[in-house]
């Protein structure tokens, strides 16, 4: 079968499985710590990832990886603000082997994460650089959703009110330290399903989810 | 992961082992509850323990009762777990939040490979939260607790009372030790000692061949094997007495125990300071013994394991310095002109003192006592209890203290005052009969105080006065506010609770009751419900949840007044911010107990319920 017939068969696929109840599928929170802010310039430092089975976050099944980048890599003021010192890079792991343990995660999943321009742009760089494919059902953003919904509510939205920490105050979830990817990426998954379950629809779909204003 | 350290602070997971805690994270789920979803997702979830760590949850039963109010920390779900039953209790969300999900395998497993998670969930299942913490401290550390029969290291050596003075000084001699039990028909009939064969025979000059009988302690003090050291030591101070026959079950002698014994136990201990203050010789030298009690008691309290021990301790040492001011005023007065108890009122005479109790005592004097006889008790009063303040004991506020005319009278002068206060209570009359009715004699003839025991133990038996003060009971209440939160009030601007009015207090309060109602005369709480297990006016389950609300309490206050000792902080009042979980769980529990218990003697004793 022709590759652009794959890519048709696969799009329909995740048409189909996205008009499900959004509880039927699954979601990847993932949260990436980076050198700098710029996916094509900056480094990935850590990276972490956890399954969301509605409505259970596996706390078990949660990943950390850090890489060490051999060993020129100048963390810069990064060690201070992500907490990672000389000792983390020490139990440092390979990325192919972790990108390629992200890849069949993110398979059949939708991922989430708390503004999609960074981490997204990363796993690109990451696609490209490994050729290891990152392919979720879809992308939901915390982040974004969370706009939308203050922009309908109130209109103009300070950008202070969208952080991590400020979005899951509005939905009553504890206070954790930020900065840890997995701390954040369990955080974002937590914010996710409360975004989730505070839209009161009958039936939602995983698609209306994403496109929910 | 933030996860894992919440659970290094929530019991039992506290107790876990690092290995097994890592297991447990491996298998925890997490879910978010909010009210829509919750029932659906407990559903889906169950059976397993749930432990909130955000939001605010009640767990309703299926008729729609409240069972508990959850917040963060608290468990739910185990009952299920361990008894396999179906669950049929409902979660209500007030507040969204994350619950942590451990599933039934998980917790299984858990149960088997630690015996502290194990318990943990058994007695809590029990409603016995209030006792989980005591089996962590180890037992060869408290000294106290040992029973007397762990330290009685011989066969009692012992002879008939028929036997001549110097044979029995050469069974002494022989045995290398300075007191011997006379034992007629296995059963003790008295004691010989070295300085009675000094004081008694030889100061004397009575012949070598004469009895023992004729000079021995006739039906000494003696302890029973299964009682505590300090059981022993507390009849040794307050008799004066070094040398102590030990009994068992049946009043057959099974050794003796001398204050020596006691000492080699533990050097560093407060028996020293008891022993200390028995021997000073001026007022100067008592105070400066008395002023070491604070660091006694730091470090005696980080090894005892009950904390009914330490208001034990420190009421023998009121005692004691209350005994040795006696006799330092009767070294200047001459010896006592008629016969008397010197009385302990209110924590010293329950034996619940703690480091900020005041003074409260009293003086039982004979009848007919002309003036100088009265100005020499009226001078002992005083003396006494301006050398007690000196000593670090404060004065009582209210003024209940033998230097008050007020507080010291004869058998007929306490007996109407007690009736007056039971056949027309005031507030303050009601007041006055808490703290009279807990009384012990310090100082003075048992017998004496027996009769006025007795005698007042008989007016106490009145079905409107017992009523009036089950209606006092309950004017006081426990700060539990609704659906079982802890209410605080801010006195000094910090949200505290008062655990002596709003807890201690009123479980001694509760326990006098019945024990009026019952005509016992032990005046300590503990001693009380201990006696009144055989009543059938409280079931044993409410008793013993007292008792474990009441050593909870007071330990907490202790810790407490440990910790801010020396500073100006309030020495009962609590923040129950500061308590770890559990702590506050348990504090929870005290509370509700003590309020059950409440309406248990208003339903009782006062015939307009509460």
């Amino acid at each position: 079968m022709g590759s652009w017939l794959q890519q048709l068969a696969n799009w329909y696929d995740r048409r189909q499985q996205l008009k499900q109840p959004w509880q039927q599928l699954r979601y990847v929170a993932l949260d990436i710590e980076s050198t700098g802010l710029s996916p094509t310039k900056h480094d990935i430092l850590s990276i972490a990832w956890v399954s969301i089975h509605p409505p259970a976050i596996q706390l078990g099944n949660a990943q950390y990886h850090v890489f060490a980048h051999g060993q020129e890599i100048d963390l810069g003021q990064s060690p201070t603000i992500h907490g990672l010192t000389k000792d983390d890079f020490v139990h440092s792991s390979d990325p192919k082997q972790t990108f390629a343990m992200l890849s069949r995660a993110l398979n059949d999943a939708v991922m989430v994460c708390h503004h999609k321009g960074m981490d997204w742009g990363f796993l690109k760089q990451v696609e490209k650089a490994y050729d290891i494919p990152m392919k979720p059902l879809a992308v939901f953003d915390t982040l974004a959703f969370e706009k939308k919904r203050l922009e309908k509510a109130k209109g103009a939205v300070r950008k202070d009110s969208l952080t991590l920490s400020a979005c899951r105050k509005r939905y009553g979830l504890p206070d954790y330290s930020s900065h840890h990817a997995l701390t954040d990426a369990i955080a974002c998954g937590e914010l996710f399903l409360a975004q989730a379950y505070s839209v009161n629809e009958n039936e939602l779909t995983a698609k209306h989810l994403l496109l929910k204003k | 992961m933030e996860a894992s350290d919440f659970l290094k602070q929530c019991p039992p997971f506290d107790e876990l082992q690092k290995e097994h805690l890592s297991w447990v994270i491996s298998q925890l789920q997490s879910v978010y509850l909010n009210e829509e979803n919750c029932n659906d997702v407990m559903n889906s979830m169950r059976p397993a323990l749930f432990i909130v760590r955000s939001g605010i949850f009640d767990l309703r039963s299926s008729d729609g009762e409240l069972i508990e109010r959850l917040e963060s920390g608290d468990l739910f779900g185990y009952p299920s777990l361990l008894t396999g039953r179906e669950i049929t209790n409902k979660l209500k969300t007030l507040k969204d939040g994350i619950v942590y999900v451990l599933p039934e395998h998980a917790f299984d497993r858990l149960r088997k490979v630690s015996k502290q998670f194990e318990q943990y969930f058994i007695k809590a299942h029990g409603q016995r939260l209030l006792t989980e913490r005591k089996a962590n401290t180890t037992s060869e550390s408290d000294w106290s607790q040992q029973t007397v029969r762990s330290i009685v290291a011989k066969d009692p050596i012992s002879l008939h009372s028929e036997t001549s003075v110097q044979d029995a000084a050469r069974l002494m001699s022989n045995n290398g030790i300075s007191s011997v039990l006379v034992v007629d028909d296995n059963q003790l009939v008295g004691i010989l000692t070295d300085r009675d064969l000094r004081n008694r025979v030889i100061a004397e000059g009575l012949p070598l061949d004469i009895r023992v009988s004729a000079v021995m302690t006739q039906l000494p003090e003696s302890v029973n094997e299964n009682r505590s050291l300090m059981d022993a030591l507390t009849v040794m101070t307050s008799s004066n007495i070094h040398h102590l026959p030990v009994i068992n079950d049946n009043n057959q002698p099974v050794g003796m125990i001398t204050a020596t014994d006691l000492i080699r136990q533990q050097r560093s201990d407060p028996v020293f300071l008891i022993s200390a203050i028995r021997k000073s010789e001026s007022k100067k030298q008592l105070i400066e013994e008395a002023a070491k009690l604070p660091d006694y008691l730091q470090t005696f309290a980080s090894r005892v394991k009950q904390t009914s021990v330490l208001g034990r301790l420190m009421a023998s040492v009121t005692d004691g310095m209350t005994r040795q001011l006696i006799k330092l005023y009767e070294q200047e007065h001459g010896a006592a002109p008629a016969a008397y108890s010197w009385l302990a009122f209110g924590s010293q005479g329950r034996e619940d003192q703690t480091l900020s109790s005041d003074q409260d005592n009293g003086l039982l004097l004979s009848n007919g006592l002309s003036k100088s006889q009265k100005e020499w008790f009226a001078g002992l009063g005083e003396y006494v209890c301006e050398g007690l303040g000196d000593c670090g004991v404060p004065l009582c506020p209210g003024n209940i203290m033998a230097s008050n005319p007020e507080c010291r009278g004869t058998i007929d002068e306490w007996k109407e005052k007690f009736n007056g206060w039971i056949t027309s209570p005031t507030p303050k009359a009601l007041m006055y009969c808490q703290i009279f009715f807990d009384s012990r004699p310090v100082m003075g003839e048992g017998r004496f105080y027996q009769t006025y025991r007795e005698e007042i133990a008989k007016l106490a038996n009145n079905d409107m006065f017992l009523g009036n003060l089950a209606i006092l009971v309950n004017k006081i209440q426990v700060p539990l506010g609704l659906f079982n939160r802890l209410r605080t009030s801010d006195a000094d601007g910090e949200d505290t609770i008062d655990i002596k009015r709003y807890g201690i207090a009123l479980i001694n309060d509760i326990a006098r009751i019945y024990s009026l109602k019952e005509g016992l005369i032990v005046p300590g709480t503990v001693a009380r419900l201990k006696a009144l297990k055989e009543s059938r006016l409280l079931n044993s389950k409410d008793n013993q949840s007292l008792l474990e609300a009441w050593e909870f309490l007071t330990q907490l206050r202790l810790n407490h007044q440990l910790k801010v000792w020396g500073t100006n902080k309030p020495k009962n009042a609590i923040d129950p911010d500061e308590l770890s979980t559990l702590s506050r769980r348990q504090l929870k529990s005290a509370f509700r107990i003590i309020k059950e218990a409440q309406q248990g003697v208003g339903l009782k004793f006062s015939r307009q319920g509460y």
